[in-house]
């Protein structure tokens, strides 16, 4: 029984082949590197950070003399206590809802009514109750939603948006208040509260007490049940969380928040009309947890300052221009243009910020430390190396030890270089050459993360979607693809992936339609494809694991790529299965002229298979060879077979 | 071995997909405190069988019994407040949680929490969440994954993914474990560590049920074994008992892939 730690154990090598493991050495003090930034010296500043920041801005904010700034920090503060609400409901729960202005109109109106009765009137009772009510109508709008999920919900949530506008309207025409119900001043101990300093001191407290409440309730276990629910609600309950409970209680209780925050909000215009609460005021408070940064609490905050100030802002330009020509018409329709440049924003961040306003703020702050604040390298690490393998021992090599000799062939595919560095700064291939000669089965061998699948996808152009840089020299038939996107790539090589290869929904025939070119040969009288002949219309998604590696494979067959890359094909397959598949790359590449670079754990299969063998380690290639010699060092046995006996 | 007892019992469970027999009238039984295996190609019908009894699928005929009760009504979360935990062929749904937090998770039905709690009791709640941490730090440290607590599950090799997931499953402290295909996807030394891992939950008299495809991992830790196919039982029995029947053979195994490193 090896210590589990021998996982990333690199044994010092007794034979003629060599292991590299620098370059493992070299992944493990990037991991250290992120984790220490995390952790370290660093977590005070991190943590106090947002504090600072957040007193600075209540300071400069309430201490400003212009009433109209007052006016419009208050309005902002209670957006962000709505917008806390919402981030908790959709950003952690997952729960798509337009349901939030409804719900701060349901809480603004229960203030307007309340206050005035004598009794009930007194300060806190009308929040309280507003809040109360908030969370009985959070509960009625959570049932249909254990139903329904992600654009249905939202609808569901639009129903309750024109139900409270209409129940409003009718209430104020029953009044005869059409204009709004007037709302009596907010008043504590005898204190009258109207717009102001004062006011905006009290709603900055009622912020910070929302946020250090509802940061409790999201770091501790009712956090990780919404997270749970919002990756799958599936998984979640067979993990053992009652989806039902949680998805309820995350209704109900951002729904007393946001209600909460709908009576301030009454207290604050002290007026609550039924025009106020339009779609259109509903919709803003989506677009501020975008713009902030959806499921972050500081996010929410940023994005309704954000989307609260930009209207005013705007305004306060055009009012600069000249009033005449362009000018004075910016400044008469600036009120539909503050609506086209909410969309507009919503967009520039859905391309460019998809995770929104704090997030990217997080990571340049990170970007900014690391390179003025660089961590001990290698030789802190070295010491540090809990493998228990003396690096003394180690030899390490930088060429690859080659076994056999390779004949000289057309080459169809060449890698020279090759670096992929991800955004956290992790290198997965480091420097990797390959060689794939026409109408040859060549094999990358190695453990999980040794870089074999990061290779294929670089060459297939699958790379160039992702947050990854990609260095060095990749030629199919000469021509350069690296940087290419998948479709252009796709021409010259094709991906079987590891998983997601199918269409689940798609039939069989129609997955070979979608892959056959104008005029190309059907793959359905092939003697290869037998297997799958009788099954031609039934969906993709019944088919059992082999037989979807078939059907990939008869796919990439009409293609008729000059390459085809085929990621571990043994995972998850019974040996019979292996086996058949095995059988029909080799029929595909004998009869069929087809060129193969295959990525395999399993080594017994692709030595089976493979007429050269490169061996991955910690990004790095450290042999090659033909099978057979490859075969004879135990360099592989911490790898080999997933096969029976 | 103490099979005095039947911790679960499988009758006639049928499972049907838009027409095609997932399961097959499949009847066994487990004994309390052993570990009992399915093993079949793939398509037969494992991994249908274990949805069901964990209640993700309802069954369409038939019953399952957890310790002498039916569930095959129940929901999942309600069958692991019984005692039985599963694990799954991937963490993928779980990626962004790190392995602490996801062993957390896993007593979901056991912690005590709400929101109210949270939000009101702040002190209590904290303290239940640190108990919680503790516990979850402890089960790591049994399995020998402590060092790796602070991860996201995403960064890890997928051999620590599996164990963690079988990390999160004891941390609910069930009387029995469903697993899910544990060794799929792993290297040798993965799988010996996973291995390691099932054999020190097995050792605390936890009942097993593990599905896999490598026939030397299910002969070294099973009892009994269940092979299916096409949705039907084809046997029960030892390990070595069904190796040795031909049509076991066939099905499974067809003949030995001709290699040795």
């Amino acid at each position: 029984m090896k210590s589990p730690r021998s996982i990333s154990v690199s044994r010092a090598p007794d034979h003629g082949l060599s292991v590299g493991s620098a370059g493992l050495l070299r992944q493990r003090v990037v991991t250290r590197h992120s984790v220490l930034l995390g952790n370290g010296g660093y977590r005070w500043a991190w943590a106090l950070a947002p504090w600072v920041l957040a007193a600075a801005a209540v300071l400069l904010f309430v201490g400003h003399e212009n009433a109209f700034v007052l006016l419009i920090t208050g309005t902002a503060v209670i957006y962000a206590m709505s917008a806390i609400g919402l981030t908790w409901l959709m950003g952690r729960a997952g729960l798509v809802s337009i349901g939030n202005g409804a719900i701060m109109a349901v809480g603004a109106y229960t203030t307007a009514i309340l206050a005035p009765k004598a009794g009930w009137g007194a300060f806190p009772i009308p929040l309280v109750i507003s809040g109360l009510f908030g969370a009985v109508v959070g509960l009625l709008i959570g049932i249909p939603a254990l139903r329904l999920r992600g654009i249905y919900l939202a609808l569901g949530t639009l129903a309750l948006q024109y139900i409270v506008v209409f129940a409003g309207s009718q209430y104020e025409s029953h009044t005869g208040d059409v204009s709004g119900i007037p709302v009596a001043a907010l008043s504590i101990a005898g204190h009258e509260f109207t717009y102001g300093r004062g006011f905006v001191f009290i709603l900055f407290g009622f912020l910070g007490l929302s946020i250090l409440l509802v940061r409790n309730v999201l770091r501790h276990a009712p956090g990780r049940m919404w997270h749970s629910i919002r990756e799958s609600e599936l998984a979640a309950s067979a993990v053992g969380v009652n989806v039902t409970r949680w998805k309820l209680s995350a209704f109900v209780g951002s729904s007393a928040l946001i209600a909460v925050s709908g009576s301030l909000f009454a207290y604050y215009t002290e007026i609550v009309s039924s025009e106020g609460f339009s779609l259109d005021f509903a919709i803003s408070f989506i677009v501020m947890i975008i713009i902030g940064g959806t499921g972050s609490i500081a996010g929410a905050i940023v994005g309704a300052v954000v989307v609260t100030i930009l209207p005013h802002l705007l305004t306060t330009l055009t009012n600069e221009l000249p009033s005449s020509g362009i000018g004075n018409w910016l400044h008469t329709n600036v009120f539909y243009l503050n609506n086209g440049l909410y969309g507009i924003l919503v967009l520039l961040f859905l391309l460019y910020q998809p995770d929104g306003i704090v997030p990217g703020l997080r990571r340049l702050a990170a970007g900014i430390l690391r390179r003025f604040a660089p961590l001990p390298q290698v030789g802190v690490e070295v010491a540090d190396n809990p493998v228990g393998a003396p690096p003394a021992d180690t030899p390490l090599v930088a060429r690859p030890a080659v076994n056999g000799h390779r004949p000289a062939h057309p080459s169809v595919l060449s890698v020279e270089n090759l670096t992929v560095t991800y955004r956290t700064g992790a290198r997965a291939v480091d420097g990797v050459s390959l060689r794939v000669d026409e109408n040859s089965i060549v094999a990358l061998l190695g453990r999980n993360g040794a870089g074999k699948t990061s290779t294929l996808r670089a060459i297939s152009g699958f790379m160039t979607s992702e947050q990854v840089r990609l260095k060095g020299r990749i030629t199919i038939d000469g021509r350069e693809v690296l940087g290419l996107p998948p479709v252009k790539a796709s021409e010259l090589a094709v991906l079987v992936a590891e998983r997601d290869k199918i269409f689940p929904n798609l039939t069989v025939a129609e997955h070979l339609r979608i892959a056959r070119p104008r005029g190309g040969e059907s793959v359905e009288n092939e003697e290869f494809f037998a297997g799958l002949r009788s099954r031609s219309h039934q969906s993709a998604g019944l088919l059992s694991g082999g037989e979807r590696q078939l059907l990939a494979l008869a796919m990439a067959w009409q293609l008729k790529p000059r390459l085809l890359l085929v990621d571990e094909f043994s995972l998850g397959l019974a040996p019979v299965m292996i086996r058949r598949v095995a059988e029909v790359i080799r029929q595909l590449r004998e009869e069929h002229g087809m060129t193969f670079l295959i990525v395999e754990q399993n080594a017994a299969a692709a030595l089976d298979l493979a007429d050269w063998v490169y061996v991955l380690e910690g990004g790095k290639v450290v042999a090659e060879g033909l099978p057979s010699e490859i075969g004879k060092h135990d360099l592989l046995l911490p790898m080999s077979a997933t096969t029976g006996p | 071995m103490n099979s005095g007892e039947e911790a679960l019992v499988v009758e006639d469970a049928v499972l049907r997909f838009r027409g095609i027999v997932a399961v097959d009238s499949v009847s066994f039984e487990v004994g309390a405190g052993t570990t009992f295996g399915v093993i079949g190609p793939n398509g037969a019908g494992k991994t249908a069988l274990l949805n069901c009894i964990s209640g993700i699928y309802r069954l369409d005929q038939g019953s399952i019994l957890l310790y002498g009760q039916q569930i095959q009504h129940h929901q999942p979360h309600r069958i692991t407040a019984l005692g039985l935990s599963r694990t799954f062929q991937s963490t993928e749904h779980f990626r962004e949680f790190t392995v602490r937090d996801y062993v957390m998770l896993g007593r979901a039905q056991q912690a005590r929490c709400s929101v109210l709690g949270s939000l009101l009791l702040w002190p209590i709640a904290e303290r239940a969440e640190r108990a919680e941490r503790q516990r979850a730090m402890a089960v790591l440290d049994r399995l020998g994954l402590v060092e790796f607590a602070t991860e996201r599950l995403s960064d890890l090799p997928y051999g620590v993914q599996k164990r963690v997931d079988i990390a999160r499953a004891v941390a609910a402290e069930p009387k029995i474990m469903l697993m899910d295909e544990p060794t799929s996807g792993t290297t040798t030394s993965e799988r010996d560590a996973v291995s390691h891992t099932i054999r020190t939950v097995a050792a605390t008299g936890v009942t097993i049920v593990v599905i896999d495809h490598d026939v030397d991992f299910v002969t070294r830790h099973c009892d009994r074994v269940l092979v299916v196919n096409y949705g039907r039982a084809i046997g029960v029995g030892t390990p070595k008992e069904m190796l040795g029947r031909p049509e076991v053979v066939e099905a499974f195994l067809g003949t030995p892939v001709g290699h040795s490193a």
